[in-house]
């Protein structure tokens, strides 16, 4: 209907990547050191390759105050073996996403954490604790280690961010674009045992 | 025609409605996903680029629109300040109705969402919730003292014991379950009235150290699918015996069924609440980032329809305007595309059909205009072909045709001056001031008129038969002037001859042939009766016969001359050095009572002549002027000669003067007719024939008298070139004829 010259293409493309840029660029902004990865390593047993971890979760105020305020916090927990290469980007050979819930029990009191993945929950009377109960991960079980690649020099990584789809609809269209909502550590990255 | 322009349009709209229906869509998913539904809750975030890239498009999509039209407006396109116009009100149209509905929109949506909101609805909340802590509280007392009871219960039992212990205890009481913890928070036994739960539901680590040191921990605990519950961790007091080490109890007690229900509903909704009022800000955000996005969804679809139908309503206009600018350039094969069945169509209709007519009247007026220029084409050959002269002139005597015989005849190439009046082109061009001024009083007659001109032209002296109309014109009134003219020199040349040959043959016939008889009749008649008569008789017979032979010899003579006059030996035309045949014949007359003064130009060039004619016509005018001079006692003449240049035309003019008695008065005019003479002896053919190979030369004679007395004869010969006589013969190719 329109014919369109090259030029008119062209500045066309340029807004709308630009307008992608700034819708993109929150998600990728470096780690909050909100959220750190104190530890982690890997062991094998039973043909089973199992994690354990040390994480540090903490919330700033607007956090605290949504958790206060009945609003489920959801933490994404992602561990990714892979086999690094020189030139091109890593080969990830297993991923795991687990996912931990926060919320506030008005009525007992309590913290409760939920780790989605199992439905296992548990009440904590203090954030802090329930934070530091959460942060330690002990035998998460991985990947069988027959579904991983023999005579590789493997490494895994894990990090831990907070999970913008998991708030409430309304919350999301500023949790894209505020460094509030922006939680997540960096990559701690070891080899693979 | 409907149904095409139908599809027509669907096919231009196509694109932009499967747009508008994908963004349509993708705000319903977006808007109830604000509402929380699961089922959209993940496309959250991708509706919202999705939508904002749709809009981005249709600003684009507008923004190339506008430029055009702005380009358009600005370049004076036909059509494209309408359009302006057009899309200003469809513009203002939508975007004032969709504006104020907007304000409205969120007016009511702030209000609506803070109308959720009541002080007095939170603090029933809180209410309901501290209600419920109250009453579980009371539960959490009386559960207290059962603990107290069954903590000393236990103080002395052993491991071994203590299993069947805890599930004696369990029966007795309402516990969901119980659990001995030793030392590091082994677990001594446990029991449960769930029999699929094989391990207890461990209290926190700083719960159990809390009790460890000494304290009691008493606490609500949500438990998962089985309601709230009350945890009770004691420690049991190391007691006598085997059990030294510091044990605790933990209990499970779940509340009453019905509170549990009714707590757990309040927990839920005051938490709902809470989140609801947390949110409130955000949530109004949201559905104001919603409103508004469909708001601008609906303002561009809207603006960028009205560029479209503006443009699409105003395609026939611009049609129209450019057809008739093509029209207006005098393309007529201008066909618009007709629009549908409306009035824009009808008039787009009507301009095809006033298009189509002004083409085929064009191709008429073509036509004919064709057949006129073969018309005037073939007038052209013939008036070209016609060996008449053919001049137009307009009624104010411009020059308007000329046919190349015309500027033959007058000896001029008359085509350059067409347009231009004759008065000029004659000042310009003096040979034609003579022809100019016969024709112009002429022209002024009414009808047709006939006369003849003589001319002396650069090819010599010529006689012009013209006849001339006055065609009348448009309203009747007088026109344009035909002269048709034609070069009849030759024509009455070759008459005068065939006249004076007839006179000659008559002559010949009528009067040389009785005068033989006469004579030999008279010579008998004295040789016969001369001796028989006496002397005095015989003497006058003798006179009367040698009176009657003089006198047929005489007549002979004249008849001799006369033969010779109308004989018409064909021109022999050589150069000629005229002023060295004046000399040499002049000579022949010179003696001594004739003064014969010669006053020859040198300059004078050569002629074209025949010699023996220019010698008679030499001797005939000395002969003439020592006739003249007879009985004076001293006689004088004058011979000249000069080169001339009049009317454009070169001349040789001779004149030669005496001073006797000059032409008598009565006889002016007729000098040079035949028989005209004042002489007693002559034959009165001397001027005649002067005349005769003056005109045979294309050359003019006239007399005069002097003032005091005497008389002159001036004779003009054109100075001709062998070319010019060359081209005279081309010129009038019936010359032999006539």
């Amino acid at each position: 209907m329109h014919c369109f010259t090259h030029k008119q293409v062209a500045w066309f493309l340029m807004a709308l990547s630009a307008m992608t840029g700034l819708l993109c660029t929150p998600l990728t902004v470096l780690a909050n050191p909100n959220l750190k990865v104190y530890s982690a390593s890997t062991h094998e047993r039973g043909n089973v390759v199992y994690l354990n971890a040390q994480l540090e979760y903490s919330l700033n105020e607007a956090a605290v105050t949504a958790l206060q305020s009945g609003v489920p916090i959801t933490f994404k927990l992602k561990v990714e073996i892979f086999q690094p290469r020189k030139w091109i980007w890593d080969k990830v050979i297993s991923e795991h996403v687990h996912r931990y819930q926060l919320s506030y029990h008005a009525l007992t009191q309590q913290y409760l954490v939920t780790n989605i993945s199992s439905g296992i929950q548990n009440s904590y009377s203090d954030r802090n604790i329930a934070m530091s109960a959460m942060g330690r991960i002990y035998n998460l079980a991985l990947v069988a280690t027959t579904a991983l690649p023999q005579q590789a020099d493997l490494q895994a990584r894990i990090k831990v961010s907070l999970d913008i789809n998991a708030l409430p609809t309304p919350m999301r269209p500023w949790a894209y674009i505020s460094s509030d909502w922006k939680l997540s550590s960096e990559w701690y990255t070891w080899d693979l045992v | 025609m409907g149904s095409s322009l139908t599809r027509s349009w669907l096919s231009a709209l196509s694109p932009m409605i499967a747009l508008l229906l994908m963004l349509l869509g993708s705000f319903y998913v977006l808007s109830n996903a604000t509402e929380n539904a699961a089922r959209f809750n993940n496309l959250y975030g991708w509706m919202l680029l999705i939508n904002l890239i749709g809009l981005l498009i249709l600003v684009a999509m507008i923004g190339v629109n506008l430029y055009k039209l702005v380009s358009q407006y600005r370049a004076g396109v036909p059509g494209s300040r309408l359009t302006v116009r057009l899309v200003i009100v469809f513009v203002l149209l939508s975007v004032i109705p969709v504006s104020i509905v907007y304000y409205f929109s969120l007016q009511f949506l702030q209000r609506g969402v803070d109308s959720w909101f009541d002080v007095r609805i939170e603090r029933s909340l809180e209410d309901a919730l501290e209600l419920s802590q109250v009453s579980i509280d009371i539960r959490q007392r009386e559960l207290v003292k059962q603990m107290s009871v069954i903590v000393r219960t236990l103080v002395d039992v052993s491991e071994s014991n203590a299993g069947l212990t805890l599930s004696d205890l369990l029966e007795r009481t309402e516990a969901l379950e119980l659990s001995l913890l030793g030392k590091n928070n082994r677990i001594i036994a446990f029991s449960s009235a769930d029999p699929g739960t094989i391990v207890p539901h461990r209290s926190t680590e700083d719960v159990l150290m809390q009790v460890r040191l000494g304290s009691r921990y008493v606490g609500l605990e949500p438990v998962k699918d089985l309601g709230i519950h009350v945890r009770l961790v004691f420690p049991i007091p190391p007691g006598s015996g085997a059990n030294t080490e510091q044990r605790l109890l933990q209990a499970l007690f779940p509340i009453d069924q019905r509170i549990n229900t009714l707590a757990d509903s309040v927990q839920q909704y005051y938490n709902v609440y809470t989140q609801l009022n947390f949110l409130r800000g955000q949530l109004k955000n949201s559905f104001m980032l919603t409103l508004s996005m469909v708001l601008l969804l609906s303002l561009f679809s809207a603006v960028w329809v009205a560029f479209f139908s503006a443009q699409r309503l105003m395609a026939p206009v611009r049609d129209l305007a450019e057809g008739t600018q093509a029209v207006a350039d005098g393309d007529y094969s201008k066909q618009l595309r007709v629009v549908g069945n409306n009035e824009l169509g009808f008039l787009v209709q009507s301009f095809n059909d006033m298009t189509r007519r002004l083409a085929q009247a064009r191709s008429e007026a073509q036509d004919s205009q064709q057949q006129v220029e073969s018309q005037r084409a073939y007038l052209q050959a013939i008036l070209g072909n016609l060996s008449s002269g053919v001049v137009t002139l307009d009624p104010e005597m411009r020059l308007q045709t000329a046919n190349p015989v015309a500027g033959k005849i007058l000896g001029i190439d008359l085509l350059p001056f067409v347009g231009r009046f004759v008065d000029e082109i004659a000042e310009e061009q003096d040979s034609l001031k003579r022809w100019v001024d016969a024709i112009k009083p002429l022209t002024n007659q009414e009808g047709q008129w006939q006369e003849e001109l003589i001319l002396f032209t650069p090819a010599g002296r010529k006689v012009l038969m013209c006849r001339g109309t006055t065609l009348p014109d448009d309203i009747g009134e007088r026109g344009d002037h035909v002269i048709v003219f034609d070069d009849i020199t030759t024509l009455v040349q070759a008459q005068r001859d065939a006249a004076w040959g007839e006179v000659a043959r008559r002559l010949a016939h009528e009067i040389r042939n009785p005068l033989t008889p006469i004579q030999l009749s008279a010579e008998r008649l004295q040789f016969k009766f001369q001796h028989k008569m006496n002397e005095a008789d015989s003497s006058m017979l003798t006179r009367a016969t040698e009176t009657i032979i003089d006198q047929v010899e005489a007549m002979k003579k004249m008849v001799t001359a006369f033969t010779e006059y109308a004989r018409a030996p064909a021109m022999d035309l050589q150069p000629l050095d005229l002023n060295k045949l004046i000399f040499e014949i002049t000579e022949m007359y010179n003696s001594p009572d004739l003064q014969i003064d010669r006053e020859l130009d040198s300059h004078t060039p050569v002629i074209q002549a025949d010699a023996p004619r220019i010698r008679q016509l030499l001797h005939n005018l000395l002969k003439n002027a020592m006739e003249a001079m007879e009985d004076l006692s001293s006689k004088h003449l004058q011979v000249s000669s000069r080169c001339m240049d009049e009317h454009g035309c070169q001349f040789v003019e001779l004149q030669i003067k005496d001073f006797g008695h000059g032409f008598p008065e009565e006889n002016m005019g007729h000098y040079f007719e035949p028989y005209m003479t004042t002489k007693v002896k002559g034959t009165g053919l001397g001027l005649a024939i002067v005349k005769k190979i003056v005109e045979e030369h294309g050359g003019m004679v006239t007399a005069e008298n002097l003032p005091d007395a005497g008389a002159v004869i001036t004779i003009r010969l054109p100075v001709i070139t062998a070319k010019q006589i060359t081209a005279a013969s081309t010129l009038t190719p019936n010359k032999d004829k006539a």
